[in-house]
């Protein structure tokens, strides 16, 4: 059995490792946070690779990430095929060559909550999200690994723990481990 | 006069005078005031289901009260916020207010439509399905799989290997416009600061007046508190109970501004030209008679008053005053000589005041040949208003009023001088050029008259309210035009089969449709979208398409064979939409107003954004069933095929008039007195026009009184014998009078009231000014 809570998306994950490292203690968190806050970086080359339980090959896709404001979030699909999602105001409107169609990105509250918090997040705005998870950190902050924990229980089921690994105020790496099994992780590039 | 009768007089004259300081002060116990400007209106149809469906639809839209809560702070908007929902639980008139839909109630959505995934498709998928398109198809379902937005892993796959289901409830409608669901509140996001939004149906008749008072008291307690627990919390409120307070509000200032400036100006004329309390009292009644008789006309005729039957009825004072003041101005004159008794002072006045009565009753009963339920009701009260103080003059007066002359003449010698003057100027010949010329100075006003029927007339919103539901629509993005379709059917499944062909004309027509079958497909539909379902698992040719999915993704076999094989073995039920009253979603379906009728079933169906009106009606007359509500448009139509049913109506009233006229007077005679009228509404007519002012039914209606209220003026002259002096003086005293009541009536925030006054002002201004031609130039031999 599963419903809409479970078409978490890759964004939103990507989301929670940003937004929740808010949440949490110690010095090098600290550190990592206010780099992360000051980071005028908005525009990546990603590349983000999925395996799911019930594929025999991974999903890999490519592309471009930029982060268009506090909330706006825009992922530029060039591999394996081209198609551009931009997500704002609540709704994802979904370009590729045969025209556009828009969808709610409401329709999972959740996960609208984390691309809210993911646009705020990468934009530097940092919002008050101790309530979705725990993280600690590890490194230096010249080479630093983020373990975020959800505390949310609805965030639980989705998602084991996720870790970050950067250097500074830049992010390059996500891996997320769902509940289920499946990963996910997420090479970033800053590009100028 | 004996004690007895005097006891009585006085009585009736308190009587009265409670009455009417009861109307102008809005103290109205036990009666039903309304204000819905629906109730304004005739029936938009002539169809009594349709009617039905649409006074339904009326309701539930006018119960609604849509709240914004913001501060720049979000924990405090927070705090706001429960705040309110808090306060809103604690009134009795309010019902559950929706604030959003949390992680559990998406999950219960989800699990209730997982259990009838075989029967549901997604628009777009089916007609992909339905043209045979399986490579668009598959290059759409690789899209959903790889996008880094979709949230798809591998229990998604294993349970809906080809995405169906997750396309299906993708595709769900949940919020509108700008509203997102965050942490489970709806909000929406605003220039400086984050808004919760919170949607709440009123459970009283917003329009009942008497709610007004505890929704007021309500409001303003909780911005207190607002402003005092959470300062600079910003609470915007949209609904029809704003507009329905406000207009209350405005309209019991608008019946005291009238009221009690008819009133006053009644009482200060009383005292200056006859200088008794007694003639006060005694002009008091024959009014206070009138408003009494006029609210239990009305009541009795429709169990309820309008706010603008009432504020009209202020106005009837200063024509109800006519008969008092002519028979005062007599009384005053002539009770003095030896051989004048009261009843040969009726007998002088008698025929000149019932005629204009009767040709007044005759102007304010046609306003109600409309089928306005508004008109209808001022025409009984004004009607049976002046036949009351008509009545009461007749009645009365001979008995109350002991023989008593001016105690300063200068009123009645000023009326005479002024009376001799006009008689010079209209003895003067180019007087007769002069008014033919100016009536053709008139017609370029009149030619360049056009007409505007907008709704907007019956409406006096009021800016701050306006303002605060542009700011809740920007903010929101919705944009309520009250335009929407009804769908008939004999069964459900029928209205759900005309809705789903609605769907998909629209759809045609890239217009954006929010439908019942969005939630609930008809059987039709689910038993096409279990067949194209199948084929997708079963139709090989050369592999199926499952197959194909299976290989190009590399995707479990089991996954697709655990698929297929539920689809063999699941028995098939449909789904209706009573299985959706126990999910989050009944209130989803609860807009939509299925509901029963005579006829079958009917159902509501929305278009989103700003359409044309002409093609949606266009289409919906050639469908069986499906009918386009405009009630705007509608509305504006009425107007226009009233006004111009109005204008002939002032024609017949003209004409019956001057039968009545011609009985009396002869036919040069009754032109005479028609012309002073007739004048006073062309004049009026060409000054609208020369103004730019667009004409409206209501102008014409006031034309309508000009004539029946204006001839009363031409009619005293005529009657007047060799008493032109004191009928001049009770012309000009009842000119002021009713100048007064419609002068006020200019005053009014609401247009058509507005139109109302300007139009009677001018015209009553223009037939005193041409009354005395009525009897200087027709020598009238009247049938006394």
């Amino acid at each position: 059995m599963y419903s809409r809570i479970r078409f978490l998306s890759g964004a939103a994950l990507l989301a929670t490792s940003c937004a929740v490292i808010a949440g949490g203690d110690g010095v090098l968190r600290e550190q990592v946070l206010t780099a992360l806050a000051k980071q005028p970086q908005k525009h990546f080359h990603f590349v983000q690779e999925k395996k799911l339980a019930v594929l025999d090959k991974p999903l890999v896709t490519e592309g471009e990430l930029q982060i268009a404001g506090e909330q706006d979030v825009i992922w530029d699909i060039r591999k394996p095929y081209a198609i551009r999602y931009d997500i704002h105001g609540g709704k994802i409107r979904e370009t590729d060559d045969s025209g556009e169609h828009v969808t709610d990105a409401n329709s999972n509250p959740l996960a609208a909550a984390l691309q809210e918090a993911m646009g705020a997040a990468l934009s530097g705005h940092w919002q008050n999200r101790e309530d979705l998870a725990s993280v600690a950190a590890s490194g230096t902050l010249a080479s630093w690994q983020l373990h975020i924990t959800p505390r949310n229980a609805d965030l639980q089921k989705l998602v084991q723990t996720i870790d970050v690994d950067g250097d500074n105020g830049v992010i390059h790496q996500v891996l997320i481990h769902e509940s289920n099994g499946d990963t996910t992780v997420i090479h970033l590039q800053a590009m100028p | 006069m004996s004690t007895l009768t005097r006891i009585w007089f006085l009585l009736l004259a308190l009587l009265c005078s409670a009455a009417l300081l009861a109307m102008t002060f809005n103290i109205w116990p036990g009666i039903p005031v309304r204000n819905n400007i629906m109730q304004l209106l005739p029936a938009l149809r002539d169809d009594a289901v349709l009617l039905q469906a649409l006074e339904n639809s009326n309701q539930a839209m006018s119960r609604k009260l849509l709240m914004l809560v913001g501060n720049s702070d979000r924990a405090k908007t927070a705090v706001a916020t429960q705040r309110v929902i808090d306060s809103l639980h604690a009134q009795p008139f309010f019902a559950t207010p929706v604030t959003g839909m949390n992680a559990d109630q998406v999950r219960a959505i989800g699990q209730f439509y997982y259990g009838w995934r075989q029967m549901l498709l997604s628009d777009t998928q089916r007609r992909l399905l339905q043209n045979g398109n399986t490579d668009a198809l598959q290059k759409s379902l690789l899209q959903t799989v790889y996008s880094p937005v979709s949230g798809i892993n591998a229990d998604v796959l294993a349970g809906d290997p080809l995405l169906t289901f997750y396309h299906f409830m993708r595709d769900l409608p949940v919020a509108e416009g700008h509203v997102q669901t965050v942490d489970g509140q709806l909000s929406v996001h605003g220039t400086d600061r984050d808004y919760r939004v919170i949607l709440v149906d009123i459970r009283e008749d917003v329009f009942d007046m008497a709610f007004h008072p505890r929704y007021q008291q309500w409001r303003d307690s909780l911005q207190q508190d607002l402003q005092t627990e959470s300062p600079g919390t910003q609470v915007l409120l949209m609904g029809a109970v704003q507009h329905a307070v406000w207009g209350a509000s405005s309209a019991k200032r608008e019946v005291s501004t009238i009221g009690n400036g008819s009133l006053l100006g009644v009482i200060a004329l009383t005292l200056l030209v006859f200088r008794t309390v007694r003639t006060l009292l005694a002009s008091l009644l024959p009014l206070g008679a009138g408003v009494i008789a006029g609210l239990v006309c009305t009541l009795a005729y429709a169990g309820e008053i309008h706010i603008i039957t009432l504020i009209f009825g202020c106005s009837v004072i200063g024509v109800a005053m006519d008969y008092s003041l002519h028979y005062l101005s007599e009384h005053y004159k002539t009770s003095g000589d030896a051989d004048t008794t009261p009843r040969h002072i009726m007998q002088r006045v008698f025929p000149g005041i019932t005629f204009a009565m009767i040709t007044s009753a005759i102007a304010y009963g046609a306003i109600g040949f409309a089928p306005f339920p508004v008109l209808r009701q001022i025409a009984i009260f004004s009607s049976a208003g002046l036949v009351m103080a008509w009545l009461s003059v007749v009645v009365t007066y001979p008995h109350i009023m002991p023989p008593q002359t001016f105690r300063s003449p200068f009123w009645l010698r000023a009326s005479g001088n002024m009376d001799a003057r006009l008689r010079q100027l209209f003895d003067w010949r180019a007087s007769k050029i002069l008014v033919v010329l100016l009536a053709i100075a008139m017609l370029p006003g009149i030619v360049s008259l056009h007409a505007n029927d907008d709704i907007h007339l019956l409406q006096a919103p009021e800016p701050g309210i306006t303002a605060t539901e542009k700011q809740v629509q920007v903010l929101t993005g919705f944009q309520p035009n009250g335009r929407f379709f009804l769908v008939e059917g004999e069964t459900v499944q029928q209205v759900l089969e005309r809705t789903e062909r609605l769907g998909d004309w629209l759809a045609t027509q890239h217009i954006g449709s929010d439908l019942l079958t969005h939630v609930v497909p008809s059987q039709q539909r689910q038993r096409e979208n279990y067949g194209l379902l199948r084929s997708l698992f079963f139709d090989a040719a050369p592999q199926t398409f499952a197959s194909r999915w299976q290989s190009t993704l590399g995707l479990a076999p089991a996954a697709i064979a655990r698929a297929q094989s539920q689809l063999e073995s699941t028995p098939l039920h449909w789904l209706t939409p009573d299985d959706l009253n126990r999910t989050p979603l009944q209130s989803a379906v609860q807009r939509f107003q299925l509901h029963n009728t005579p006829r079958g079933f009917i159902a509501a169906a929305f278009v989103r954004g700003e359409v044309e009106s002409a093609p949606m009606q266009q289409w919906a007359t050639a469908q069986p069933g499906i009918h386009w509500m405009d009630p705007v448009a509608d509305i504006s139509a009425l107007f226009k095929h009233y006004r111009e049913q109005a204008s002939w109506t002032m024609v017949y009233a003209y004409a019956l008039i001057a039968l009545l006229l011609v009985w009396r007077y002869g036919w040069r005679a009754a032109l005479h007195v028609l012309l002073a009228p007739a004048l006073a509404a062309w004049i009026t007519l060409g000054c609208l026009g020369y103004a730019g002012v667009a004409l409206n039914l209501f102008h014409v209606l006031a034309l309508l009184l000009v004539l029946g209220v204006g001839i009363d003026y031409s009619i005293f002259f005529a009657e007047s014998a060799g008493h032109r002096d004191s009928t001049m003086l009770a012309v000009i005293l009842s000119t002021i009078t009713t100048l007064l009541s419609f002068g006020l009536l200019s005053l009014s925030q609401t247009a058509a009231i507005r139109s109302f006054g300007i139009v009677v002002s001018i015209g009553m201004v223009c037939a005193l000014l041409f009354s005395p031609l009525a009897r200087h130039h027709a020598h009238v031999d009247a049938k006394t």
